[in-house]
């Protein structure tokens, strides 16, 4: 299995990067700090530490993806750029050992750098309020840590697709807007911009189920409406425009399965590209 | 007996231009093979395709008879490699990176054995990044030894080695080489070829202008050999060309350089030379083969190795 020797390559050379250290404590910290501070209005301090995870979700629907991004765009790429690639492929590796074992060494390292955050909350939590929602933790820590997991994915499969860095760079910051600031920015919303084409250039009724399945398509969304398994009716955020009875297509199970479908697809893309190049 | 290295028809394009054309090359097993030619003669983009770092645009490559395309991680299993523009760009000391080879490879050698051989004992728990570029070339010469390969594939081996680093190598070499490890490094310095190697491939834009043993191209090279004349001033061609026996005369500024087919008519170039002008220095060398190599390769070319 030389997929194992790849990975653990990897993983003993970035538990030896200063740069990662130092991004994985902050992170803590910040997970730390905002529950520490957080306050909520007339809450029983249980209702409270279950709305410092709820709180905790966002800041994870938008700081993960960078993080996950700045710490796996060169996997591939940065070993052909620098030359490790020669090594990698002078010793019995196949490509898809290389490939996947990169993957593995940086999901590795993400497990840990997006659960030990939950850790510090759910501590300071503890802490401060007496009191920690631990299905609540639990699940909203394991959600978010297969939510960066998406991102690693996402990452390491365009490092694989590109030659260069900083290509890799551009196309995954191109995708943390489509995929994540969508969620924030109407015109970047695949739902809204479906709606303006709908509604506007062909002059069709509205169909809001569709422009929400279409927005449901970014792993942002599917991740945001996924965390409402993670809580309480009176907690849970309404994410699509559609009211009342959701389908069974924009129900929390479905966003896993888009998650999902998110951590598998980028991969066979961005592997059958790196196998498919000239990689010297 | 199989061939250690065996191509057909293996061409390969960038865009335009061609790196390697057409190229049938043999290595045998067993044998000490140098692949010669000036930079950006095709020598590292054909070593490439053997490894299967790039795909070929025809043709097809096998390396100890498995086809190199088709079944790399075999071929990887059985060839040490040393690279040509590798980077040792994870923060691994020397040992890390060896005990990496060896693990890879499945192998039980000893690191420090290893190491010790490239001369890198006492450097083992450092950084392999800050290493020098001779050091990095001997650590990287020792993960192609590691698991004993059966072929050991070394592109431009001697590059930022110090004549120790050298002559060390080139033991090492003998060593496998004896012991029936099949040897093919690409140099385009024909002395280190000349050095150690049984055959000879001769690289040039891309083609592989001649293959044979050292006599052999000594034979070939026949009693060629040149001189240069050192004068006062810029000589002109002097009529050395008249001498019988006199193959060319080339003036470079004040230098003369005469190539004549046969070592004696050098000394009627010089005492035509000084009739006609001030000689102020001669250098003669026996550089028959250097000669025929610099023919074949049209005097070397600028440019970069792909």
């Amino acid at each position: 299995m030389s997929v194992r020797t790849v990975a653990l390559e990897d993983l003993l050379s970035r538990r030896r990067s200063r740069g990662l250290w130092v991004g994985a404590t902050l992170l803590a910290l910040l997970f730390a700090v905002l529950a520490y501070t957080y306050n909520g209005y007339r809450l029983t301090p249980f209702e409270e530490a279950q709305a410092v995870f709820r709180m905790l979700a966002l800041a994870v629907g938008l700081v993960y993806p960078i993080a996950a991004i700045v710490a796996s765009y060169g996997a591939v790429s940065g070993a052909r750029e620098s030359g490790g690639m020669r090594f990698l492929l002078s010793l019995p590796n196949t490509r898809r050992d290389v490939f996947l074992g990169k993957l593995a060494g940086r999901l590795a390292l993400a497990a840990v750098a997006f659960a030990v955050p939950f850790v510090a909350a759910a501590s300071m939590t503890a802490a401060i309020r007496g009191v920690v929602p631990l299905g609540t933790a639990l699940l909203v820590g394991v959600l978010s840590v297969c939510y960066g997991a998406v991102f690693v994915s996402l990452a390491v499969s365009l490092s694989a697709a590109f030659a260069e860095k900083s290509r890799a760079i551009t196309a995954s910051i191109a995708a943390y807007f489509l995929l994540v600031l969508s969620g924030f920015i109407p015109f970047l919303d695949p739902g809204e911009l479906v709606r303006i084409v709908h509604t506007d250039v062909l002059q069709a009724a509205p169909n809001t189920a569709l422009y929400d399945a279409v927005s449901h398509l970014t792993p942002f969304t599917a991740f945001r409406n996924a965390m409402n398994l993670a809580f309480p009716p009176e907690l849970q955020a309404s994410v699509f425009r559609t009211t009342g009875e959701l389908p069974a297509y924009l129900s929390p199970s479905a966003s896993l399965v888009i998650l999902a479908a998110w951590f598998v697809i980028p991969p066979i893309v961005g592997y059958r590209r790196f196998n498919r190049s000239d990689l010297a | 007996m199989t061939a250690a290295v065996e191509t057909r028809g293996l061409t390969k394009r960038f865009g335009d231009t061609v790196a390697v054309e057409d190229l049938d090359l043999e290595v045998e097993e067993g044998e000490i093979f140098g692949f010669l030619g000036p930079n950006g003669a095709g020598k590292s983009t054909t070593i490439n395709l053997l490894l299967d770092f790039i795909r070929p645009t025809a043709g097809s490559a096998e390396v100890l008879g498995i086809d190199a395309q088709a079944d790399p991680q075999r071929v990887r299993e059985r060839v040490g490699v040393l690279p040509e523009g590798y980077g040792f760009d994870d923060p691994l000391t020397g040992r890390e990176y060896v005990d990496w080879a060896i693990d890879t490879k499945g192998a039980a050698d000893d690191p420090d054995a290893l190491l010790d051989t490239v001369g890198l004992a006492d450097d083992a728990d450092r950084l392999a990044r800050a290493y020098s570029k001779g050091m990095q070339q001997r650590l990287g010469f020792a993960m192609a030894l590691a698991g004993d390969p059966e072929l050991l594939v070394l592109d431009e081996p001697s590059t930022g080695l110090d004549p120790n680093g050298i002559q060390s190598m080139r033991e090492t070499i003998r060593e496998r080489a004896e012991a029936g490890t099949t040897v093919f490094f690409s140099s385009h310095i024909l002395s280190e070829v000349e050095a150690v190697c049984d055959r000879v491939g001769v690289m040039n834009r891309g083609e592989l202008v001649v293959t044979d043993t050292i006599a052999g191209l000594r034979e070939s090279a026949g009693g060629r050999a040149s001189v240069h004349i050192e004068c006062a001033s810029p000589p002109g061609e002097l009529g050395l060309a008249d001498i019988e026996g006199v193959l060319g005369v080339e003036p470079d500024g004040r230098t003369l350089t005469v190539t004549c087919a046969d070592p004696s008519v050098k000394a009627d170039a010089v005492v035509r030379a000084a009739e006609r002008t001030d000689v102020v220095d001669v250098l003669s060398s026996n550089t028959s083969l250097e000669s025929l190599f610099n023919d074949l390769t049209d005097g070397g070319r600028e440019g970069d190795e792909r």
